[in-house]
């Protein structure tokens, strides 16, 4: 026998070792599954956040003022605008106002956007899914669908905003699906505001054939104390902020592998304290040591994958449960993606392999003799 | 009993390499699980400083955050309701992207070291009748801009005189405070201001509506807890798991090396050392697995929190590791102590000494 062995015959033996002693396995199976699940748990969260989608529309280029992290400071005027479409002139498809205000409802920040309704599907991208539009003349809104999402309010449920009740009567699919925001008609705004004829971005729409950096850099010619950004751009800081929080997720996930390496290397160093006469015996029947290495290799994957496999049953249905929630006006929604559960098992098996490579090593430089005589 | 303890110590240092191992992965946990919890922690600390003062300002804002503003002729509608000392505030955040902004308080004075406890901790304070333009720092913020007293700072393009850095244990540790009228100045508001700050014993109470689209709030809650919570509960539950799972896994190793030690224990027993002897040399292996793991696992989370601070839309965060956080973590570590020594005792208490000494493998 030149101790080698088929990857098949390595794990029907390693899967007969897990089997001769149940407790023992189903033991270290279970001390690994909270740690499994949590990684499952933890790169959700992780994944969630970095896959915030983009915001805004391509097309759009804004002008504001500076203070864009404070849009109540932000006061423009139709004097702006006229100036935006002197410049902009025919490579712009439109050049329309935008109010736009973070707002505290629900204990949640929420974003309150106000354009003329006739542009919010050609210039804003909104699609209507329920209801009927605002009134320019009467205390209504609409909602985004993540806003639904979120706090549950209904087309016809009533909401104080900004010491206004405002019935909601339509609910709309944004393209930025991922912020929650209250849309109302400009003239509704301005009223509810108190500040007539104020605003707080110029939007440019780009017509199809226009260059973009072209319209940018005239714009910011005229417009020389403002920003002028890609509207997406606008909250790109926002979306890095809330993204931020996905640091600690994933250096909470760095600990969660490590404690998988170096539980599955702590199994497997006990196993050998326990059985060194097991593994001598391997040895006298001519098993190489990189047989018995592989062997104990193929039982702590073996353990490991079932602690995964244990763990993805219970971590899977309390994620897919989870309600999405708003973030600084963002929706955060935990998903488990195959992504994600192939990236863990990855890393969790090579972890344990490496974790049973590593607690084997010196037991397998031991001469026969001595771990024959081992207790 | 010195003799077990050292006999204990031996086996340790015997098994270095497996106590070594389970140690580091104890260390990590201790430090997440209290850097998590400091997190936690630096909310309830940072964003709710519960104080006995209301705050009047617009309806659907966080008016001490950004976002209110009002005429200062609230002032006069609040003195003909009755509400005496209504003072007023200026706060907004100014910055074009995420790595200038700033928080900007604008405050009286004469009258903001009677509502909040700053403390200087280098130059001075605000002086009533200060010249214009002067301003002191939260030290968050003076950390961020690397400015002392006497040095001069730009806010929204204006230049302003640090005539000191202060910390006060809140959110305000990331603003500049500056004279109210040189805030309003700053911000083009004419003598508009953020929100009136008011006693809770008059006619007013929280949740109250005024005209004008007004609020009545309590002051010093800006955490929106409600907000962060999903992600908070969902953070510390797969942060629970993995202490499950490496106390798990401590309390096996634990368990199967007494098993692997029950020939020696019970010849201990055998010479007619009791109980106590072998639980003394279990406790004694456990003290100092648990005690120097979660002593480490501490001073790591104490020292790496101050790196792990962000800054977000001119707000920092960090853990805010204190006395009430390390206290909180010592119980869990003697919860987890208790675990590690109840279950390798009883792997080799339940059995009688005959049963102990005899060879089974």
């Amino acid at each position: 026998m030149d101790g080698r062995l088929s990857p098949l015959v390595r794990l029907r033996l390693a899967l007969g070792d897990l089997a001769a002693e149940p407790l023992r396995t189903a033991m270290a199976v279970l001390v690994l599954t909270p740690i499994a699940a949590s990684w499952f748990l933890l790169a959700s969260i992780a994944g969630s956040l970095q896959t915030l989608g983009e915001v805004g529309e391509e097309r759009n280029i804004v002008v504001t003022e500076p203070d864009v992290f404070d849009v109540a400071n932000i006061s423009l005027d139709a004097s702006d605008l006229a100036t935006a479409e002197a410049e902009v002139g025919k490579q712009a498809e439109s050049v329309t106002p935008l109010v736009l205000r973070l707002i505290e409802l629900d204990d949640r920040v929420l974003q309150l956007r106000a354009a003329d309704t006739e542009t919010w599907s050609p210039v804003h991208g909104l699609a209507l899914l329920e209801g009927r539009l605002p009134d320019d003349d009467a205390a209504e809104m609409a909602i985004t669908r993540s806003v639904q999402v979120a706090t549950g309010w209904e087309v016809g449920d009533v909401q104080r905003v900004f010491g206004t009740e405002l019935t909601i009567t339509a609910l709309l699919e944004g393209s930025g699906s991922k912020v929650a925001s209250l849309w109302m008609p400009l003239a509704r705004a301005e009223t509810l505001f108190e500040r007539p004829g104020e605003f707080q971005f110029v939007v440019v729409r780009l017509s199809s054939d226009a260059d973009g950096s072209e319209v940018r850099a005239a714009l910011k010619d005229v417009f020389p104390g403002r920003l002028v950004l890609d509207e997406s751009a606008i909250q790109a800081e926002a979306v890095e902020g809330v993204r931020s929080l996905g640091d600690l997720a994933e250096v909470f996930i760095v600990v969660g592998v490590i404690g998988l390496a170096v539980g599955s290397a702590n199994a497997t160093s006990l196993t050998l304290a326990e059985r060194g006469r097991s593994v001598a015996l391997l040895r006298v029947m001519g098993f190489a040591p990189s047989t018995v290495r592989g062997l104990l290799a193929t039982r702590s994957l073996l353990t490991t994958g079932a602690a995964l496999a244990v763990g993805l049953a219970v971590c899977a249905p309390f994620i897919a449960t989870r309600p999405s929630f708003v973030l600084r006006s963002f929706i955060i929604e935990t998903t488990l993606s195959a992504t994600t559960v192939a990236l863990g098992c990855a890393l969790s098996l090579g972890s344990a392999w490496l974790g049973a490579v590593v607690a084997s090593r010196r037991v397998l430089r031991q001469p026969v003799g001595p771990l024959l005589e081992a207790r | 009993m010195n003799a077990v303890a050292m006999l204990a110590l031996r086996d340790i240092v015997r098994r270095r390499r497996m106590m070594a191992a389970l140690g580091a992965m104890l260390v990590l946990t201790v430090s997440t699980v209290i850097i998590l919890d400091g997190y936690v922690h630096s909310i309830e600390v940072r964003f709710r400083s519960a104080q006995p003062r209301l705050v009047v300002q617009q309806d659907s804002t966080v008016g001490e955050f950004a976002g209110s503003r009002l005429p200062s002729s609230v002032a006069t509608t609040l003195d003909e309701m009755g509400v005496t000392e209504a003072i007023p505030e200026v706060h907004a955040v100014a910055g074009t992207s995420g790595a200038d902004a700033v928080l900007i308080a604008g405050v009286d004075p004469e009258r903001y070291l009677d509502l909040d406890p700053f403390r200087i901790v280098d130059g001075r304070g605000l002086r009533p009748g200060e010249d214009h333009r002067t301003t002191i720092l939260g030290s968050f913020l003076a950390d961020r801009f690397g400015a002392s007293a006497g040095d001069t700072v730009s806010l929204r393009g204006r230049d302003f005189e640090v005539v000191g850095v202060f910390e006060l244990g809140t959110y305000l540790d990331d603003a500049a405070v500056v004279p109210i009228a040189d805030a309003q100045a700053l911000l083009g508001w004419g003598d508009d201001v953020s929100l009136y700050v008011i006693p809770v014993d008059g006619p007013l109470v929280t949740g109250d509506v005024l005209p004008g689209g007004l609020v009545v709030a309590r002051r010093g809650d800006i955490a929106l807890v409600d907000e962060w919570q999903p992600l908070l509960t969902l953070l510390s539950a797969s942060v629970r798991l993995l202490a499950i799972g490496v106390v798990a896994v401590l309390t096996v190793a634990l368990w199967r090396l007494a098993w692997l030690h029950r020939v020696d224990l019970g010849l201990l027993r055998l010479m007619g050392f009791g109980r106590r002897t072998v639980v003394g040399f279990l406790a004694v292996q456990a003290v100092v697995l648990v005690g120097v793991s979660a002593g480490v696992g501490a001073a790591s989370a104490v020292l790496l929190s101050p790196h792990l601070a962000r800054t977000t839309l001119a707000v920092s965060t960090a853990p805010v590791i204190d006395l009430e956080v390390l206290v909180r973590s010592a119980w869990y570590a003697a919860g987890v102590f208790a675990v590690a020594l109840a279950v390798s005792s009883i792997a080799v208490m339940r059995r009688g000494v005959g049963a102990l000494v005899r060879r089974d493998d």
